[in-house]
């Protein structure tokens, strides 16, 4: 097991700020080639003409999902070992639907929001600046609502150990589920194209 | 202060022409997934953690916090999760380099396919003004959600959801909800 | 078939794939489970015969001393022989318990109990699945005892056993030992309470561990 390489001391810290500028640089031409520095592309989607922020989206969490199994399987990865984050419940699912809703009226998400930015988008710049008013204003409300942010930990689980399911029976599911969801998806976009050309 | 004003309205267009919707030079958006996903995979081999962004714009809340008033920032316990105990420069931080990866990967990628351009996204129905209004709005409430959640639609989305988080996808469901519930109402902003 | 598969548009060929893909992961097994490896005997032969995997009681004595926590400090016996001593800073991990612990494989493990056999079988299990730094400590806490605790000076001292006597004196005390005068006659030796060194809690053992959200 040699990877993740960063925990097992093959790099310090300082080299691993480079390489996060690395990751960071590929993260983001993907995202600006899937069209995502585009604030109407992304909330198309919220309106079935474009469904492309689900397509994306599920797809790269398949193909990191299968990528990570199949390489913890073969002793290349130590999956006890990787990050992600603690699930607290009750504002996961809040802090969710917050963010569902400033995305369909903001346009963008975190992410998203910088690839805007550097591709000349003057809403990102806006949208970005609302985030930072959004999170002072959580950080001034923090200690108010600490409690609930903090409520509901189930820590670092996930849904397999959350259901004792075999964890290769959930990623078969995952898989049609993202498979299924795609062929609606093409369905939608056909199914509006069609509302808007007869309508037009 | 007209000269700025005027430097600006030349460059802002007003992208609502009609019959070009979507650009048609845009990636397949299941190659960009993948793409996307392999990007992801790499980090999580290199790194042992996943994507993230909403944590940088926080470092940077809380260092503006810390320049104004530090004892209020030293008491509260959230701006002090992002400030340390003070030998390490917040900005010295994972999430913070690749937000500037981010940006400049997404400015190469433009600039390859010459979609570089400064400009407003609206849709026809709505006045610029009123969407970079919006843009504002929407802005607090997702940096408002995504703090709460600890993540946003990368951190918790795609990285969450690659490695299966219980609270990973749970917050993807209502985020996607969220949204759907939502657009109905801000229709005239995009259609 | 083949050539059904390959006319497809590449969309469905990702797709199959995946599906496929997804159906083995079904018989693979959970990657979070620690209750079966896979172990490479012949590495873990060549292993055992290069390299070095003991710690000696005066090293770690020295580390406990200077604040040096970069390890993980295990103790496998059982938690009634922990209670009545243990030596400063370590945990209790009786080996039936290890394959459900939260140790990691990227740490520095130091394994002891009283003798060598259990914490060889230990080391064993641990290095089997794939922990990478796992050491036993030399003599167990037999030798901790005989050395650290309760060193002793010969009959017919040297001046350099001298020497190192009072070295060993010091540190003996500052674990709460007897240092044993006289030879090789066998003063009352007590066993000191469990008594902390300065500061130490597991938190401060842990290296700093940068913020990992998003």
């Amino acid at each position: 097991m040699t990877a993740p390489f960063f925990k097992f001391g093959y790099f310090n810290d300082e080299v691993s700020l480079i390489i996060a500028f690395i990751i960071g640089i590929g993260f983001g031409f993907f995202l600006e080639r899937g069209g995502f520095g585009s604030g109407r592309l992304l909330a198309a989607q919220f309106y079935f003409t474009d469904m492309r922020v689900f397509k994306v989206m599920f797809t790269a969490i398949v193909t990191a999902m299968i990528g990570m199994f199949y390489f913890s399987w073969i002793g290349f990865v130590d999956l006890s070992l990787v990050y992600y984050g603690t699930t607290y419940l009750a504002a996961d699912i809040l802090g969710g639907l917050i963010l569902g809703i400033g995305f369909v009226i903001g346009g963008y998400c975190p992410g998203t929001s910088a690839v805007s930015i550097s591709t000349g988008r003057i809403d990102g710049i806006f949208y970005a600046l609302g985030g930072f008013f959004g999170i002072f204003v959580f950080g001034e409300a923090y200690p108010m609502l600490e409690n609930f942010v903090n409520s509901y930990s189930m820590g670092m689980i996930n849904i397999p150990q959350l259901l004792d399911i075999n964890y290769g029976f959930v990623l078969f599911i995952v898989i049609l589920l993202a498979i299924a969801g795609f062929t609606a998806a093409e369905w939608g976009e056909r199914f509006m194209a069609k509302k808007k050309a007869s309508e037009g | 202060m007209t000269n700025i004003k005027k430097w600006f309205s030349h460059h802002l267009e007003d992208n609502a022409r009609e019959g070009e919707l979507f650009p048609k030079y845009y990636w397949n958006p299941y190659l960009v997934g993948i793409g996307l996903g392999i990007v992801l995979l790499s980090s999580f081999v290199i790194m042992g953690r996943g994507l993230g962004a909403s944590g940088a714009l926080s470092s940077m809340v809380a260092v503006v916090v810390n320049a104004f008033a530090p004892d209020h920032a030293a008491h509260n316990n959230f701006y002090q999760g992002y400030l340390g105990d003070g030998t390490v420069s917040p900005f010295k931080d994972w999430l913070v380099f690749l937000v500037i990866g981010v940006f400049i990967g997404g400015f190469i990628s433009g600039a390859i396919a010459g979609r570089n351009k400064m400009m407003i996204e609206k849709g026809p129905r709505i006045s610029n003004k009123k969407r970079l209004l919006f843009a504002f709005i929407g802005g607090s409430l997702m940096g408002f959600g995504a703090k709460m959640a600890r993540g946003c639609t990368s951190g918790q989305g795609l990285t969450g959801g690659s490695m299966l988080s219980v609270g990973g996808w749970a917050f993807m469901l209502m985020v996607f909800a969220g949204a759907y519930a939502t657009a109905y109402f801000v229709r005239r902003q995009w259609t | 078939m083949l050539e059904q598969f390959v006319k497809l548009p590449i969309r469905k060929r990702v797709g199959i794939l995946a599906i496929i893909l997804g159906f083995i992961a079904i018989f693979a097994g959970s990657p979070y489970d620690r209750s079966t490896t896979r172990i490479n005997v012949k590495e873990l032969t060549n292993i055992s015969v290069k390299e070095d995997h003991s710690i000696d009681v005066d090293d770690l004595a020295d580390w406990i001393i200077k604040s040096k926590y970069d390890y993980r400090l295990v103790d496998l016996r059982n938690s009634e022989a922990y209670t009545q001593y243990n030596i400063p800073g370590s945990e209790n991990i009786p080996i039936r318990e290890m394959f459900s612990s939260d140790l990691m494989r990227n740490e520095k493990i130091v394994l002891y109990s009283d003798d060598e056999t259990v914490a060889a079988q230990a080391w064993f299990i641990l290095k089997a699945d794939n922990f990478k730094s796992v050491y036993i400590l030399e003599g167990g806490l037999t030798c901790w005892k005989d050395q650290v605790l309760f060193p002793k000076l010969p009959s017919e001292p040297t001046k350099e056993q001298l020497a190192l006597f009072e070295k060993k004196k010091e540190i003996s005390k500052y674990f709460g030992g007897q240092p044993q005068f006289g030879g090789e006659k066998q003063i009352k030796q007590e066993i000191p309470e469990v008594k902390a060194p300065p500061k130490v809690t597991v938190t401060t053992k842990r290296k700093k561990k940068s913020r990992e959200g998003c």
